[in-house]
């Protein structure tokens, strides 16, 4: 094998995967029909008429400006939060830490349905209970409005922000801190004039993130778009080559709208990442940091951890679980439980298939994915191969590419051959978008393995392959298991290309609840979408306990 | 009063005392180290006078202040002490000026003389003309400047040294020793430098505090130290040295005894601390430094076992019947093993050693 193979194997692959599916995208953009049309020609009208005409430029500009406050609300919790728990006697910190970490493991769909249930307009339950409680004549709370959905993507986003500010505060030198309260500064003015600007690349590279995030989602608008009126790229890619009348050509023309802004998005936050490796400096052994007392905010900085739990899982789950389990038509204050619906559901063809395409979907999909990631990660550190800096590219290329736009690439690609249709088609498009978590842990593993674990094991006469799977493959096996874990979660909850590529024979948990959705049948959603949280918990769990997985420290 | 006086502190960390009662004074414009093996609670210590660690007990008075008392802390912001970091800790987002500056702006000091003091300390340190740059495109001895200035800046009480040359490659390391000698001496400022190298404490220091396992095991000036060590401890960490078993086996007053070496080797010496006396079986701790050992035409027989040769002194391993001796005889002229040798040590230079 070696240098010259490995990447005349590799690189193909790599291209149809990733590349290929975007490029078939913007050929679509350019087409009058579907690639079966006989009549499809090739026209510039959809990429005009999206990139110039008003409804488009409209929906542009609202996905915009609810991205940008989506990061900037997430990114501002998210440092608060991070603040609490890496620099102060916040009480059981390591809880509150799982408690806010705890929704990247959940689905944010689900959730959307939840605050459907919670807080829409009239029959939400908060509103319901508003009425009843305290006499309130209107409702108190609509999430159907563009702050109801800028608050709860924000609500959904605020850990991947606190993961990335917290790991730059606690890779931070706490010399830095110590430094500022012995010239005289107090813990307020350490805070903002030594902690803040010295992790502020890290601040800029989280809100972009969020940002990249928040402009490529589809599931919270989708859930609750169809009552508002605020429009959204990823939810046009869908509803145009979904609804009548169907226009692939358009669907495909936005899709590339959303690329670019992702693009965008992508090479800010790179900027902002290279920034953030310039301020590092040179750090003491690790002595603890100072915790600062928080004394009297102590209770107010639990209650805001507690409240962000409670509106991010604990509201949102009971919601889910009475809407199952109340009979219709109940009162919420005396609701009666029945189990005759969730059953009901639960025991149906639909859910029963569902559930077996969810589970190999979400048992192929991050073997496939571990396994490419890994043999990447090893031909570009390892082997040295010849172009390991395109490879390295083409795989990290897709970061840059929301779940949608891949939906959309796919379709294109696929929809002609054998395997659209089939759990496959689902397969390709979550490989192409995970590719890069399993690529990175993997490559970080491997460059954490010191080259002399591998030489020793030759000196000691193993041949290459014994020294690959008696130390290399041993060695890197912890961090393996929890790339698997990772894209075990992501390709479970997936709804953006999933929903695009779905059709009677591949539908997953997370599209037969947008579907009973769709069809306002909010009651089956939530038996689904807690099934499929379910398998989700079942996957943290194995991940935690029978993998040992730190599965906060991979995101 | 003296500028800083510490009682009884303890620091515990979970069931481990990482201080353990311990007591000292500092007189004003005093150079003192705390030195130890790493582990020996000197970092904590100094860590607690300045307010970043938490005591479990004891006092700590900065001059007529108690800072530290029975659970109350001072927070260290309002101490009036500062710091030099082992890892510098120059602020990344901010220049050379804007840090040597902080401590002033925080006390809302004008601007004319903020600009004026912080010139006068980047002078002091040798780094004028620096006052723009960043932090980070600096090396790491001019950062060890940057973070010297802002320490002398504030005009500290008391200004704390946390192994500051220990990320500084040895050749700055030696000339950085002499630099921030020769400031404290103009400054005049009282210093407490933690460090585990024991010639930096030597050069530096006006008084060394030794410490083991969280104690203070001596608190002497450094020849004081070297020459006169109270314990086997002390004998070994601080210099080289032969560190022999012996009986007494003469008095003659005034410290002096004469103690028998095994093999049967007689020499004169005395102890290291007053009013010492010899147990009840005689047994002694003998130390002898390696440098002390001179050859000599009518001494004690012994044959050279081993030599290596290091340039300015030759180091041997000598065989006096059953005992091994090290020595480090001046390189010329060449020795070669198996010459036999005629040895003398200076009755001064043997030292008993109460056993710890």
């Amino acid at each position: 094998m070696g240098r010259f193979l490995l990447p005349l194997l590799l690189g193909p692959a790599l291209i149809v995967l990733i590349l290929v599916p975007v490029g078939f995208m913007f050929l679509g953009a350019f087409m009058s029909g579907a690639l079966v049309d006989p009549e499809a020609r090739l026209t510039l009208d959809n990429v005009a008429a999206v990139y110039t005409t008003l409804p488009y430029l409209h929906t542009l500009a609202s996905t915009l400006v609810v991205s940008l406050l989506v990061a900037a609300l997430a990114t501002l919790a998210g440092v608060a939060l991070a603040w609490l728990t890496s620099r102060t006697d916040l009480p059981a910190r390591a809880m509150m830490e799982i408690g806010i970490i705890a929704p990247l493991f959940l689905s944010p769909f689900v959730g959307a349905i939840a605050w459907l249930v919670l807080g829409s307009p009239r029959a939400g339950m908060l509103n319901v209970i508003a009425a009843e409680w305290f006499g309130a004549t209107g409702p108190v709370i609509n999430v159907a409005t563009p702050a109801g959905i800028v608050l709860i993507m924000a609500l959904y986003y605020v850990p991947y922000a606190y993961l990335t500010v917290s790991s730059a505060l606690r890779n931070m030198d706490p010399a830095l801190e110590e430094a500022s309260y012995l010239n005289g500064s107090g813990v307020l003015a350490t805070a903002v004039r030594v902690t803040l600007p010295v992790v502020r690349p890290s601040l800029i590279s989280a809100f972009f993130f969020v940002f990249v995030l928040a402009a490529g989602t589809f599931a919270i608008p989708a859930a609750l778009d169809r009552i508002s009126q605020l429009r959204f790229l990823a939810v046009d890619v869908f509803q145009a080559s979904a609804t009548y009348p169907i226009d692939y050509g358009t669907s495909a023309a936005i899709g590339t709208l959303l690329f670019w802004i992702s693009v965008l998005g992508v090479a800010a936050y790179r900027f902002a990442s290279r920034a953030a490796r310039r301020f590092v400096t040179v750090t003491a052994r690790g002595y603890r940091i100072r915790l600062v007392r928080l004394r009297g905010w102590a209770a107010p900085s639990v209650a805001l951890v507690v409240l962000y739990v409670l509106l991010s899982i604990v509201l949102p789950y009971l919601a889910l679980l009475y809407s199952a389990f109340a009979r219709p038509g109940g009162s919420i204050f005396s609701p009666v439980l029945t189990a005759a619906n969730a059953t009901a559901v639960a025991s149906s063809r639909e859910v029963a298939g569902a559930m077996r395409n969810t589970l190999e979907v979400g048992l192929i999909t991050p073997t496939l994915c571990v396994a490419l990631g890994l043999i990447v990660a090893y031909a570009v550190r390892r082997v040295r191969v010849r172009g390991a800096g395109a490879l390295d590219y083409i795989t990290m290329f897709s970061i840059a590419v929301p779940g949608i736009v891949f939906g959309s690439g796919v379709f294109w690609t696929y929809v002609i051959t054998p395997i659209y249709g089939t759990v496959w088609v689902l397969v390709l498009a979550f490989i192409a978008s995970y590719l890069p978590f399993a690529y990175r842990i993997s490559d970080t593993a491997l460059l954490q393995i010191d080259r002399s674990l591998e030489e020793a094991s030759a000196l000691c006469g193993a041949g290459h392959a014994r020294t690959l799977t008696r130390v290399t493959l041993m060695l890197v096996k912890p961090a393996l298991l929890s790339a698997w874990i990772m894209v075990f979660i992501f390709a479970v909850r997936e709804i953006s290309a999933a929903v695009l590529l779905t059709s009677s024979d591949n539908v997953v948990l997370s599209v037969l609840s947008y579907n009973y959705l769709d069809y306002g049948d909010v009651p089956k959603a939530a038996v689904v979408g807690l099934l499929q949280t379910l398998l989700l918990i079942a996957g943290v769990l194995a991940g935690r306990f029978v993998f040992r997985v730190k599965l906060s420290r991979q995101v | 009063m003296s500028a800083l006086s510490v009682s009884d502190l303890v620091v515990r960390y979970g069931s481990v005392q990482a201080v353990d009662h311990v007591s000292f004074e500092v007189g004003e414009g005093e150079f003192i180290s705390l030195l130890g093996p790493s582990g020996c609670g000197k970092t904590t210590t100094l860590r607690c006078i300045a307010g970043l660690e938490a005591a479990a007990g004891g006092r700590i008075r900065i001059g007529c202040d108690v800072v530290v008392r029975d659970g109350y802390e001072t927070p260290p912001e309002k101490r009036g002490v500062n710091m030099v970091f082992q890892s510098y800790a120059v602020w990344p987002h901010m220049t050379v000026f804007d840090n040597v500056a902080y401590g002033l702006r925080t006390r809302g000091a004008a601007k004319a003389e903020v600009a004026r003091r912080v010139g006068e300390s980047l002078r002091l340190v040798g780094l004028e003309g620096f006052a723009e740059r960043y932090g980070t495109e600096l090396s790491g001895g001019q950062q060890q400047r940057v973070a010297v200035a802002r320490a002398i800046t504030t005009e500290p009480r008391l200004l704390l040294f946390d192994e500051p040359l220990s990320n500084l490659d040895a050749g700055l390391r030696e000339r950085m020793r002499f630099e921030l000698l020769a400031l404290q001496r103009r400054l005049g400022r009282t210093s407490i430098y933690v460090t585990h190298d024991q010639a930096e404490a030597m050069v530096m220091s006006d008084r060394i505090i030794l410490m083991n396992g969280g104690r203070i095991v001596q608190e002497d000036d450094p020849r004081t130290l070297y020459e006169r060590p109270a314990s086997r401890f002390a004998a070994g960490f601080v210099g080289n040295a032969n560190l022999l078993d012996g009986n007494v086996v003469g008095e003659h007053g005034g410290g002096a005894f004469t103690v028998r070496l095994q093999g049967g080797l007689e020499l004169r010496g005395h102890a290291s601390v007053p009013d010492w006396r010899p147990p009840a079986n005689g047994a002694a701790l003998v130390c002898i430094r390696p440098e002390h050992v001179e050859v000599a035409p009518d001494g004690f027989r012994s044959v050279l076992e081993q030599v290596s040769y290091l340039g300015a002194v030759q180091n041997c391993e000598l065989r006096v019947g059953e005992l091994v001796l090290r020595a480090d005889l001046p390189s010329r002229p060449r020795l070669m093993p198996g010459a036999e040798m005629s040895l003398r040590i200076d009755p001064d230079c043997v030292v008993l050693v109460p056993e710890d």
